[in-house]
């Protein structure tokens, strides 16, 4: 599975994270690190199983499941926050609630939380198994479940890890239930007036863990056996279940009717009056870091999928972004700026502007839309790029004829994922946000106190609709665009 | 096709950089304070003084500490003119990291000197005390809590509650219990907590929830909730802590002010401040619900809780904040220790 150059250097980082562990972290820190590892690990391997399950009836008793797939994208958006209390409410009418532990109701919300994530991977993966092996493996097993069950343990391996991450970083779902996981330690330890390198310090074996779980997955990406995955010819639909209905319905519904019932009484024109302060500012530093963004993160994609020079320091960079925690990607820029203004006075009139803000939402989501576009490449037959090589020498103009004709899928999927992790961002923009401006989550975020649940909801059912429109708008976009490109 | 690209892009560049007007009076204000009160002082600020208020608001998943931070980020080219803290523990650390500056507030004459900074880098005023709601529902007026103690000490079956000492004003109360009783004692306090039945819950709104719902019978929360859960429900009831003559009072959590050293626009930072501590805006401040009693006045209290004290003044816990910073490190090593799991 492994090459040796690659054990070598997951050796290295294991070596690095037992050292740090023992320079910078406290035996109770270990004691806490530890825990938040067997916390992810239960999450994430209910999540996958689950997940799994979930995809196997939906792609078999649902017919129109790319709805499904447009509905459960919008459901991601809404906060942990309202998951966690919407989920807490329904579980307290059927347990007592002295009986829950914070880990047991950590658990199981961020179970709640993080399902689409894995359901939806596991459909794409579904839609995506390449329909030559697909083939193969059916003519030795009679049952679809088994078939696709023999083909899974790539894809099971790499949404483990991605949950297991997403898991023990997050700090929203363990601090509202008073659970202390490793995120909660860094930020009470933070907040105790420790100075950021020693807080860094502290963050460094969960950033190398990070790593070193990256490193995993690419291992499994580069090596795999498959490369021109096309879409699978196989129809799963076979007959409606409503079962499967019922549960999505009711699923996607609890979160959705807890936010309309605290909703209805709000004045609705002094929500769009906050709206109006921060919708633009909020919808355009998006739409900068999504489009600068894919930008980069293709050229870079390009660069390292041609084994240029430097592709391991870029590697290295991505896996650091990849694995740094918000708050610190947040300082992190509010101090590079601090420099540049230092230096560059001349350059101060940005301050109030959102290129900080679009700074930490770039570093936010480079490394997930560098990862698509390097598997896009992967995928793509080295051939078309000799081909369009032999008919230009100028690289960008065969990037931008690669761009439009071959990656329109990755280009799609690249676009969603980033505006929705941007429109979503918090802890980074909260540290570089310019005076007088806000982002529509730091304002839901910033209504979060007492009383104002009303105004919450509201911002949130908002939110929920402004990215199901705009999820369904791109998706008629690249239907248009890909039914153009046919018939030429 | 390529020109109009290239054009969109000139555009979306240019609007990526550009700033806002730099002609308008402004002030910079980062605060920790809940927006939806904040931005009504603001407003009433800007109407009256014509200056602009450019406000950073801070998240409650913060905990006050996020807006802390970035001020220390900024301390050599500082962007804020004025701190307005919904509490008052991290403008002391602030004092600490020479990021204030020293300013003579119109107050200076009548505030009680434990809530004013003793070189004029910050003061106190208006605040929330802690309070015992209880569900009157679920527990008969004789067994009502009346002290602190009573949460810990009492053997009875009821349910009972408060937010979690390590963050937010649950930790300043901490605070105030170690500054007023010692390290020692103070500990034994919070041990005693940690080793009994009380269900220790995220924020006093989830407190405030629980015994509106009745899964609570009662439980240690800010008057600010208090007012909320009088207005959300019939069967609440509020009792102050420690008022009782041979008892030490309630704790106060005042919000904070103070002036950022080399702010961009230290003279509007002056008159916001001058303007924060007006009287008629800390009437304002109480008539919105932001805070319920004025510690330079301490018989003035929010009009809906004057009742629950049989217009008595308020017996307030002798907590001088000046002292409370060698208390921080302890504390909050302490509160994790016990309370998070």
């Amino acid at each position: 599975m492994l090459k040796k150059k690659n054990v070598i250097y997951i050796s290295i980082i294991v070596i690095l994270f037992t050292f740090s562990s023992y320079l910078f972290i406290s035996n109770r820190q270990m004691n806490i690190f530890l825990k938040t590892i067997s916390f992810g690990i239960v999450t994430s391997l209910v999540v996958t199983i689950l997940g799994a399950l979930l995809a196997y009836f939906s792609i078999k008793h649902i017919k129109n499941i790319t709805l499904l797939l447009i509905i459960l994208f919008a459901y991601m958006i809404i906060p942990p926050y309202i998951h966690s209390f919407a989920w807490l409410n329904g579980f307290q009418i059927i347990l007592n609630q002295n009986a829950i532990s914070g880990f047991f109701i950590s658990v199981v919300v961020q179970i709640c939380y993080f399902l689409p994530w894995a359901t939806i991977l596991w459909i794409v993966y579904y839609k995506y198994i390449p329909s030559t092996l697909f083939d193969e493996t059916k003519l030795n097993s009679n049952k679809l479940f088994f078939t696709i069950y023999k083909m899974s343990k790539q894809i099971f391996i790499f949404i483990f890890m991605l949950i297991f991450m997403l898991s023990i970083n997050d700090f929203t779902i363990p601090s509202i239930f008073a659970y202390n996981t490793y995120p909660v330690e860094i930020m009470s330890t933070y907040s105790s007036g420790v100075s950021f390198i020693n807080t860094f310090l502290i963050s460094l074996p969960i950033i190398i863990m990070v790593i070193c779980i990256t490193y995993i997955i690419f291992s499994h990406f580069k090596n795999n056996e498959y490369n021109n995955i096309e879409q699978s010819k196989y129809n799963y639909y076979t007959k409606r279940n409503y079962i499967i209905y019922v549960f999505w319905i009711l699923y996607i519904a609890i979160p959705i009717i807890l936010m309309l019932i605290e909703a209805s009484s709000i004045n609705f024109k002094y929500v769009f009056e906050i709206l109006k302060d921060n919708f633009l500012f909020s919808i355009s530093s998006s739409i900068y870091a999504s489009i600068i963004t894919i930008v980069l993160s293709y050229y870079l994609a390009f660069y390292v999928y041609r084994k240029r020079k430097f592709t391991k320091i870029i590697w290295i960079i991505i896996l650091l972004l990849f694995s740094i925690p918000s708050t610190v990607n947040g300082i992190i820029v509010n101090k590079l700026y601090q420099i540049i203004y230092e230096y560059l006075p001349w350059l101060d009139f940005t301050y109030f502007s959102s290129i900080q803000v679009v700074h930490v939402l770039i570093n936010k989501s480079l490394p997930i839309s560098f990862i698509i576009f390097y598997i896009g490449f992967i995928q793509l037959d080295e051939k078309v790029i000799d081909y369009y090589k032999l008919h230009s020498n100028n690289t960008n103009k065969i990037l931008y004829v690669i761009f439009w004709y071959y990656m329109k899928t990755y280009l799609f999927i690249n676009f969603i994922v980033v505006f929705i992790l941007s429109i979503g961002e918090l802890g980074g923009t909260i540290m570089v946000i310019p005076p007088g401006k806000s982002t529509l989550t730091i304002t839901i975020y910033n209504y979060l106190h007492y009383g104002s649940s009303d105004i919450v909801s509201a911002l949130c059912m908002f939110m929920v609709l402004f990215v199901f429109v705009v999820v369904l708008c791109s998706l008629l976009l690249y239907n248009y665009f890909d039914r153009k490109n046919k018939t030429l | 096709m390529k020109k109009t690209i290239s054009l969109i892009s000139m555009l979306m560049l240019l609007f990526l950089f550009v700033g806002c007007d730099n002609n308008i009076q402004t002030v910079v204000i980062y605060t920790s304070v809940d927006r939806v009160y904040s931005e009504i002082i603001f407003k009433d600020f800007e109407r009256e003084t014509g200056i602009k208020v450019l406000p950073v608001y801070d998240i409650e998943a913060n905990k006050t500490v996020g807006l802390t931070k970035r001020l220390l980020l900024e301390k050599k080219r500082p962007r804020c003119d004025v701190f307005w803290n919904g509490e008052i523990t991290n403008t002391i650390k602030l004092k600490n990291e020479n990021i204030l500056q020293p300013y003579q507030h119109i107050y200076k004459t009548t505030v009680n000197r434990n809530y004013i900074d003793e070189d004029n880098m910050w003061i106190a005023f208006g605040g929330r005390t802690r309070v015992f709601l209880i569900n009157k529902d679920l527990i008969s007026q004789k067994e009502y809590p009346t002290s602190f103690s009573d949460l810990y000490k009492n053997k009875d079956s009821y349910t009972k509650g408060m937010a979690n000492p390590v963050f937010g004003t649950s930790n300043t109360y901490a605070i105030g219990v170690y500054t007023l009783l010692g390290k020692e004692k103070g500990y034994k306090v919070f041990l005693d907590i940690a080793n009994s039945d009380i269900k220790i819950v995220t924020g006093n709104s989830v407190v405030r929830d629980l015994v509106i719902s009745g899964q609570m019978a009662y439980g240690i929360t800010d008057t600010d909730d208090a007012i909320v859960a009088l207005n959300k429900s019939n069967n609440i009831d509020i009792v102050f802590i420690d008022q009782q003559e041979n008892e030490k009072g309630t704790l106060v959590i005042p919000n904070s002010v103070a002036l950022i050293k080399g702010g961009p626009n230290n003279k509007n930072g002056k008159i916001f401040i001058d303007y924060i501590l007006k009287a008629e805006t800390i009437q304002k401040m109480i008539d919105i619900g932001w805070i319920q009693i004025n510690i330079q006045d301490n018989r003035y209290v929010d009009k809906k809780l004057i009742s629950f004290l049989n217009n008595k003044p308020i017996k307030v816990m002798d907590v001088n904040y000046n002292d409370i910073q060698k208390y921080f490190k302890k504390v909050n090593k302490d509160m994790k220790n016990l309370f998070l799991q």
